[in-house]
C-alpha cells in the first residue's frame, strides 16, 4: 500500500510503498505543503514527475509547471516549479467562469481566462528561447477561433507568444509562435500544422534556428527564421484558457486541461521526454485521454 | 428569467446582465476562493459575466449577482487573422 509516512528524523517526508521508502523530492514536497494535498496517489505523481524532470534535464528548463492536481481552485493555482502564492511566483489568478475538479481545470468558454503572470519581454532575454505545452482532454472545435495559451500584441511593435491546438472551425491547423525583442533583431513567426482533435498533449519550443509544434511528442510543424525587424516580444502577461491581447482577454477556451508548462527551449529529446513523462503522470492520475 | 429557472443545458448559452455600476462593483472582486469576477462585453455591448460565476459566488458583499436577470450569449465577433 502506498501511503505517505510519518516524517522520519531527517524531518522529511517519505512514500511508503511497502518495501524501502521513498523519500519525496524537496520541490515536491514544497508543492505538497503549498497545496496541502495529502492524497497518496497525487502525491506519487508528482513525485515522479518532479524526479523525473530533474533526471532528464528538463526541470532547470522549466519556469512554470501547473499540474492541476487537488481538484479546487485554491490548489490549481500553485506552480509547481515555485510553489508560492505570489504573481513574481507566477502563481495563477482565475478569472471568469472555471470548473475545478480532480480531471483539472476548465474554462467557460465565455469569459474564463488564467493569468500567468510570466511576461515574455521580461522574463526572456535576447537568448532564452521558449516553450509551452498543455495536456488538453476535451476534442472542442467552434466556430470561433479558441486559443489555449496566449499573449499577444498587434500595436507597433507586434508580438506575440502563444500556443494552440486548433484555432476554430474554419482553420484547422494548431501552432506555437514566439517573438523576441526586435532590439536584438531576432523576430520569429509561428509554425502551424494540420489537426483534427484537440485532444492531447501540445508542445511549442523555439531556438534559435527554428519553431517546432508537437503534439504527444510528434512534430507536426518546423519553420525556419527570417530575421524580420517589425515584431517584439509582448511585454504584457501569458494567459492560459484565452489570449491576452493588448492586455484584454478574447478568444476562450473550452477545453479542460490537466497540465501547462511555461519555459526555456527544449530539445526534441526533451520534447519525448516531457510527453512520456506527462502521459504517465496524467495515468497514475486515471485522466489520461 | 432567473438563475434559478435554468437547466444545466442552459449554462452555456444563457449570461447575467449587468449594469456599468454592477460592472464597476464587480471588477477586481473575488466570488469563490482564488477565482475573480470578469465582467465582458456581448455583441450589443452589453456588459455580463457567465452563469458559472453567479452560481458559484459565495461572497458575502455580491451574492446580489444570483438575482440578475439572464439573457441569451452573443459574443463579439473577433478579426479572423491571427
Amino acid at each position: 500500500m502506498i501511503g505517505i509516512g510519518i516524517a522520519n528524523s531527517l524531518g522529511r517526508n517519505y512514500i511508503s510503498s511497502g518495501s524501502d521508502p521513498v523519500i519525496i523530492d524537496p520541490d515536491a514536497e514544497a508543492f505538497l505543503l503549498a497545496t496541502a494535498i495529502t492524497d497518496p496517489t497525487i502525491t506519487t505523481a508528482i513525485n515522479n514527475l518532479v524526479v523525473g524532470m530533474k533526471a532528464d534535464g528538463i526541470w532547470s528548463k522549466m519556469q512554470a509547471i501547473y499540474p492541476f492536481v487537488g481538484g479546487t481552485a485554491t490548489t490549481h493555482k500553485f506552480n509547481l516549479k515555485n510553489p508560492v502564492d505570489s504573481n513574481a511566483a507566477f502563481r495563477l489568478v482565475f478569472n471568469g467562469g472555471w470548473f475545478h475538479n480532480s480531471d483539472g481545470v476548465l474554462p467557460n468558454g465565455v469569459n474564463g481566462y488564467a493569468n500567468t503572470f510570466f511576461v515574455p519581454s521580461v522574463q526572456f532575454g535576447p537568448t532564452d528561447y521558449s516553450s509551452l505545452s498543455f495536456y488538453s482532454r476535451t476534442d472542442s472545435i467552434t466556430t470561433a477561433i479558441q486559443i489555449d495559451m496566449g499573449v499577444s500584441q498587434f500595436s507597433t511593435p507586434t508580438g506575440a507568444f502563444l500556443l494552440n491546438s486548433i484555432f476554430s472551425t474554419s482553420s484547422l491547423v494548431g501552432g506555437f509562435q514566439c517573438d523576441f525583442p526586435n532590439a536584438y533583431s531576432y523576430q520569429y513567426y509561428g509554425s502551424q500544422g494540420a489537426n483534427t482533435n484537440t485532444t492531447g498533449f501540445y508542445t511549442g519550443t523555439c531556438d534559435e534556428l527554428s519553431n517546432s509544434f508537437y503534439k504527444n511528442s510528434l512534430l507536426i510543424a518546423q519553420n525556419t527564421f527570417a530575421k524580420i525587424s517589425t515584431r517584439t516580444s509582448p511585454t504584457t502577461p501569458l494567459a492560459i484558457g484565452a489570449d491576452l491581447y493588448n492586455s484584454n482577454a478574447r478568444r476562450y477556451s473550452n477545453k479542460n486541461y490537466a497540465f501547462a508548462h511555461i519555459g526555456k527551449s527544449l530539445t526534441s529529446t526533451d520534447v519525448v521526454n516531457l510527453n512520456s513523462m506527462v502521459q504517465a503522470f496524467q495515468t497514475t492520475l486515471g485522466r489520461q485521454v | 428569467m432567473r438563475l434559478a429557472d435554468i437547466t444545466t443545458e442552459d449554462i452555456s448559452t444563457l449570461v447575467g446582465l449587468l449594469t456599468i455600476e454592477q460592472k464597476d462593483q464587480l471588477l477586481g472582486q473575488w466570488y469563490a476562493p482564488d477565482s475573480y469576477y470578469n465582467p465582458i462585453q456581448d455583441a450589443s455591448d452589453n456588459w455580463v459575466i457567465s452563469v458559472e460565476e453567479m452560481q458559484n459566488t459565495v461572497n458575502p458583499d455580491t451574492m446580489w449577482v444570483k438575482d440578475l436577470p439572464l439573457i441569451e450569449y452573443k459574443p463579439k465577433p473577433y478579426e479572423i487573422n491571427l
